[in-house]
């Protein structure tokens, strides 16, 4: 489990910075279950790996979150991308 | 260049003034920030110390705490997405969903707050019956973060201008002079900058009174409270594209039924408890 929370998290980072936006939904979705993942290594067996791969999914959730979010009008905003 | 600006009025004239060069946000380092994002991970940075220092108070185990946090977070983002496609579901071409950049505008479109709420629940049940964590007392010391958190994504829709007011020309009405979504040179009801206010005093009543309220009346409060406010506050709203049953909105049902139903859980566990 630490090992894939590693993985995820990495990928999540080269999704935050390298995709330009426009995956980022997917980044911090794959952050976050990096984030269970790590936490729940780091309940069971607690080593580096584990560690790393919280902090890795912890910065990528947390840079696809900055990045790439927009609030496009809560309930409105699909309105004025239709017309 | 965009330029846009807030008038805030105050008695008769302009409060404050502020400039912004784009509508949604900002280029820092060649990427572009929204404001909503940044407000998002401002109250996540906010909530981190807040919540870190609730469960060293508590003399809580932080892992579990970090788990109930991520698995929240995972499904309250799925179910305000799913909520909000439902929501707006008149304006989506479906048959331009096998278009990447079509799909990908719809997932970066927006989300609806009362979906995230539904999806926390779900969240707090699988982790208390599967993963055998014991929520009730990570509720009663975190609940404050769940109003601050929301209270600065209210201050990201207000820098955006989505979500905005009904016309009103009184004490602070607010105008947006360029914006994607408000209309613009029209004096407006900050309704956001009220819902963010009402979270924010809430949270704080919560962050104060948390060692006081037992078992789940934390959650309770908080969700009878925002339900109320929220429903009130709905009148005031003047999105264009709202949909609704009769004269009232989406939100407002969903408020009815989380007020029913948190009504009944807190009768069900006062009767427990006692």
């Amino acid at each position: 489990m630490g090992i894939a929370s590693l993985v995820l998290g990495i990928l999540s980072i080269i999704l935050g910075v390298f995709t330009a936006g426009t995956i980022g939904w997917l980044g911090a979705i794959i952050g976050i279950i990096g984030i269970i993942l790590g936490a729940i290594a780091r309940k069971n067996n607690p080593n580096g790996i584990a560690m790393a791969g919280l902090v890795c999914s912890i910065i990528g959730t947390i840079l696809c979150l900055l990045f790439y979010i927009a609030c496009v009008a809560c309930v409105g905003g699909l309105a004025v991308m239709a017309q | 260049m965009v330029r846009r600006s807030y008038h805030v009025k105050r008695g008769g004239y302009r409060f404050f003034e502020v400039y912004f060069m784009e509508q949604i946000g900002f280029w820092f380092l060649s990427h572009f920030i929204t404001y909503y994002g940044l407000m998002i991970v401002i109250g996540i940075l906010v909530n981190i110390p807040i919540s870190y220092l609730q469960i060293k108070r508590f003399g809580l185990v932080a892992n579990d705490f970090i788990i109930i946090c991520a698995f929240s977070a995972l499904l309250s983002i799925i179910c305000a997405k799913i909520l909000y496609l439902i929501t707006s579901y008149k304006y989506i071409i479906f048959t331009k969903l096998n278009d990447w950049s079509y799909m990908n505008s719809l997932m970066n479109g927006g989300f609806v707050f009362l979906g995230g709420i539904v999806g926390l629940l779900i969240a707090l049940y699988i982790c208390n019956k599967y993963l055998g964590i014991s929520v009730q007392p990570y509720i009663q010391a975190c609940i404050a973060c769940l109003p601050f958190g929301h209270a600065f994504g209210r201050i990201g829709c207000f820098l955006v201008g989505c979500c905005y007011g009904i016309p009103y020309e009184g004490w602070l009405s607010i105008t947006y002079t360029d914006s994607q979504f408000a209309p613009v040179n029209v004096e407006l009801f900050p309704v956001q900058l009220v819902e963010a206010f009402i979270e924010l005093m809430l949270g704080i009543v919560l962050l104060i009174f948390s060692k006081k309220l037992r078992y789940n009346s934390g959650l309770y409060l908080y969700l009878l409270i925002y339900s109320i406010c929220r429903f009130c506050l709905e009148f005031f709203r003047y999105d264009e594209i709202r949909s609704g049953i009769a004269f009232m909105s989406t939100s407002q049902i969903l408020c009815i039924i989380l007020f029913c139903v948190t009504s009944f859980c807190l009768v069900k566990d006062f009767r427990k408890n006692t």
